[in-house]
């Protein structure tokens, strides 16, 4: 038999144990979020285009030279014009593409920009880079020559690209905001 | 902290700083302090452990009470006594003890 000093104790256990069992629980909901405000998304242009030193024209073709012969040489201007929203960098080269390979090794260029010196060597060696900034126009001269007066490059033709590519950070990067064009050029040599 | 017991009390005003109890859109009972107050029925809570503010805004008919009372790692006990062990420990028990108790004293008097 439990006495009853014993009893209450138990009657109170059982009204703890049930106050608890009641008890309801809340959720401490831990988490963590970040704002980040102010966000904005421009869409801009990068464009450019190769134009006429002359009269401001639209280019894609510059040298198209008949009957070079040795010591003859031909020039031609071009302005790199800004057409888009964005400042760019560019690297500019020549390419062949088809012709004569001897004809195409045997030429010279002599390149001018801005009116300073900028190149003079074999044409299919030029690379050079550039940047157009705030005066949105960048000014080429190239001087084309035959040194040579091998029988066996006469009446033969070299055709070739100045490339114009831009990049952003390295000349050699492809994506993001980019534009390519090409300046095609067909030379013929004489006969001598 | 977890594991503490809270008392709450429901409040006809409740004011910044205050730490409540309060339902929220998915019926889960959330207990956090009250960092701002949009309006009178609009208000903006956040866990103190939390770096940033609740997602959702509370109205006032949401708030089951303030905090009046905390009773430090209570709360242990309590998920010990919803145990099978402490179900036994708390209620069987004793309730049987009682009962045969009881039972004895009836029969000795019979």
């Amino acid at each position: 038999m439990i006495n009853t000093r014993i009893s209450l104790t138990l009657f109170l256990t059982i009204l703890i144990g049930l106050g608890l069992i009641y008890t309801e629980a809340t959720d401490a909901d831990l988490s963590a979020g970040l704002s980040a405000v102010g966000n904005s998304l421009n869409a801009t242009t990068l464009e450019f285009s190769n134009r006429d030193t002359a009269n401001d024209a639209k280019s894609s073709l510059l040298f198209n030279t008949f009957g070079l012969i040795p010591n003859g040489f031909d020039i031609k201007a071009i302005r790199v014009k800004k057409d888009g929203h964005e400042y760019f960098k560019y690297h500019l080269s020549a390419q062949k593409t088809a012709g004569d390979d001897i004809l195409c090794n045997e030429l010279k260029l002599e390149v001018w920009h801005n009116r300073q010196s900028e190149y003079n060597g074999k044409l299919l060696d030029f690379n050079a880079n550039s940047a157009i900034d705030d005066q949105n126009k960048d000014d080429w001269i190239f001087f084309v020559s035959l040194l040579n007066d091998d029988k066996n490059i006469s009446v033969k033709f070299c055709e070739f690209d100045f490339e114009f590519k831009t990049y952003r950070n390295n000349p050699g990067e492809n994506g993001g905001f980019s534009d390519r064009e090409l300046l095609k050029s067909r030379i013929t040599s004489g006969s001598w | 902290m977890t594991g503490d017991i809270i008392i709450i009390k429901s409040s006809p005003q409740y004011i910044k700083n205050d730490v409540v109890t309060f339902e929220d859109d998915q019926q889960r009972r959330v207990t956090h302090r009250i960092i701002d107050i949009q309006s009178d029925n609009i208000f903006i809570t956040k866990g103190d452990a939390n770096r940033s503010s609740d997602r959702e805004n509370i109205a006032k008919n949401q708030i089951l009470g303030k905090v009046t009372l905390v009773i430090p790692k209570l709360g242990y006990l309590v998920s010990f006594c919803k145990s099978l062990p402490g179900f036994l420990l708390f209620i069987i028990i004793p309730g049987v003890l009682i009962i045969a108790s009881e039972s004895i004293k009836i029969k000795q008097y019979v």
